[in-house]
């Protein structure tokens, strides 16, 4: 009942700050500009078959940025608004909290595929669309779900950095780059293929893209439990690395910056 | 309360390791308002910060409410609350009503209960008309109060304050003062740190004196002020070192450079001041000045030689 509780009350606060702090917005203005950017080179190379990775990827890199620059960031934030030490001091579960606040940010960068998809819509004249809009859902909550999970260990590991912004920055492009995000993980160097399949992402892009199609999406069930459960697995790390973060910070005095 | 031989080093590289507490033995009784006095760097706020369970201790013994600080923090977080103060500490977009409603989830009430605590707690600290301001707009006395009130949300059995009337001007300082004194005192233990002796004197039934890391002194205030604190001063109008040096040697006084060519007399005694003064008008001395001694100068000269910074 409590973690519930904490757990509403922080999503509460996030879209409260939502609200208040229209900084995480800007990614909504951005995802629909790229998705034209990449229907309109697709387009003029004669390559409509790939038109999904337009609706599909900017989401999705929307999600990751979210995830590390909004998300994970919150107890860093925290910290330096001298936060971190009330928040420490409480008993409530500081997991519940993650969570919440990084669900409501997660569902503001989901926008961003749905502004994709409706731009992508447009620019082929109404050619492109998602066949399997059930099955789409599914996968979306699914990765919502995964990305909180993997949001958790990155909080930790923010906290224990002063070079927050160059991990931020250093993490999203590769990521997407490995998980074929942007570039299906078919047409990667085949060197960096075996790494993709331990990625939830690209379980995500690669079952989104089919939704795009018409023909039925295969290996929905098989792709949707490897992001479930890589959800939880990066949840159980990052409960685990946090814990151990925070026992760290209470040793060395870095619950606050003064 | 209960610390014995607390130590808390914090490491810096390439240098020696700081000693911010060291070998602190403390026990506050329950039900009773407890000052932390000390100069800036005296380990009041690690102290603090200790007993809140947010930093661990590098050695010793910390018992709050029954439950040791560093191994069962849990236990301890449940019935504490804590105000460490000053403009930072809140979320500054939202208003202060949300505020409170969010620390009240965290302290684990939720519903009517938490609505009703929230509009109780605001009504007792004078905050209902700033209940929809964004705390952002709010000023240092009043962020204070939302601090305070913060704090007292979980109906907690230890109340710490860290120095709630820092940088406050006199009337919010006064206005804090009140709150802690008419709402806070006699419902919970309390431990207030603070720099001011009047305070410590109006708020605390007991006090302990820190520097350096250290326990100085520890007791009553009133009764620490009447049997160490200077109850007069002499200050001479113009250098006299000779003269001063003989007073020191033959009358119970110490003789303190307070400003450049300026030297205070301090005597603990109407009588010592009696024969200082006599001493002083037999050697043609008649320019000075004579005065009450104040808390500050007990303080000044227990912490003295610890001052800022150390």
């Amino acid at each position: 009942m409590t973690a519930l509780r904490v757990y509403l009350a922080a999503a509460r606060l996030a879209a409260e700050q939502l609200r208040r702090e229209p900084d995480a917005w800007m990614v909504l203005a951005t995802t629909p500009l790229q998705s034209l950017a990449i229907v309109t080179i697709l387009q003029h190379t004669g390559r409509d078959d790939l038109v999904g990775i337009a609706i599909v990827g900017p989401g999705l890199m929307a999600l990751v940025q979210v995830a590390l620059f909004d998300a994970a960031e919150q107890l860093t934030v925290d910290r330096s608004r001298g936060v971190l030490e009330p928040l420490a001091a409480t008993p409530a579960p500081l997991v519940a909290l993650d969570l919440g606040r990084s669900t409501v940010v997660l569902l503001v960068a989901l926008l961003g595929t749905v502004e994709s998809l409706a731009v992508v819509h447009l620019a082929t004249g109404g050619q492109s669309s998602v066949h399997h809009p059930a099955e789409a859902f599914l996968v979306l909550v699914a990765t919502v779900w995964a990305t909180a999970g993997f949001v958790l260990p990155c909080t930790a590991l923010l906290l224990m950095t002063r070079a927050t912004r160059a991990l931020q920055n250093a993490i999203p492009w590769p990521l997407a780059l490995v998980s074929g995000v942007l570039v299906p993980v078919a047409l990667l160097p085949v060197w960096l293929q075996p790494v993709s399949p331990f990625l939830y992402l690209t379980h995500s892009a690669e079952l989104l893209r089919a939704t795009t199609r018409p023909e039925p999406v295969s290996d929905l069930w098989t792709g949707l439990a490897v992001i479930l459960v890589s959800g939880a697995v990066a949840l159980v790390a990052g409960v685990v690395s946090r814990d151990r973060v925070f026992a760290r910070l209470r040793r060395t005095g870095g619950l606050s910056l003064t | 309360m209960d610390v014995r031989g607390l130590t808390r080093t914090f490491r810096r590289p390439g240098r020696p390791d700081r000693i911010a507490l060291d070998a602190v033995e403390l026990a506050v009784t329950v039900g009773t308002t407890h000052g932390l006095l000390g100069p800036n760097g005296a380990g009041k706020t690690t102290l603090c910060k200790i007993l809140s369970t947010v930093l661990l201790p590098t050695s010793g013994e910390v018992r709050v409410l029954g439950h040791d600080a560093a191994r069962d923090p849990r236990a301890v977080r449940s019935q504490i609350g804590i105000a460490f103060g000053g403009e930072r500490g809140l979320y500054g977009r939202l208003t202060v009503e949300q505020n409170l409603r969010y620390w009240a989830a965290l302290l684990g009430l939720g519903g009517r209960q938490a609505r009703s605590r929230v509009a109780l707690t605001m009504e007792r600290f004078g905050l209902r008309d700033r209940a929809r301001d964004r705390v952002e707009t709010l000023s240092r006395g009043w962020k204070q109060r939302v601090h305070l009130a913060r704090a007292v949300l979980g109906e907690p059995q230890l109340l710490i304050l860290d120095e709630p009337t820092a940088g406050l001007d006199p009337v919010a300082a006064r206005a804090v003062r009140q709150i802690v004194s008419d709402e806070l005192a006699g419902t919970c233990t309390v431990l207030l740190t603070t720099h001011d002796l009047r305070e410590a004197e109006l708020l605390c039934s007991t006090v302990t004196v820190m520097g350096g890391g250290r326990v100085l002194a520890a007791g009553n205030p009133a009764e620490l002020a009447l049997t160490d604190r200077p109850t007069h001063t002499v200050v001479l109008a113009t250098p006299a070192p000779a003269v001063v040096e003989r007073l020191c040697a033959s009358v119970r006084a110490t003789a303190v450079e307070v400003s450049s060519g300026r030297t205070e007399l301090r005597f603990t005694s109407s009588t010592d001041l009696q024969q200082g003064i006599a001493v002083l008008l037999s050697d043609g001395v008649v320019g000075f000045t004579v005065g009450e001694g104040s808390l500050e100068d007990y303080y000044v000269d227990l912490v003295g030689s610890r001052g800022v910074g150390e």
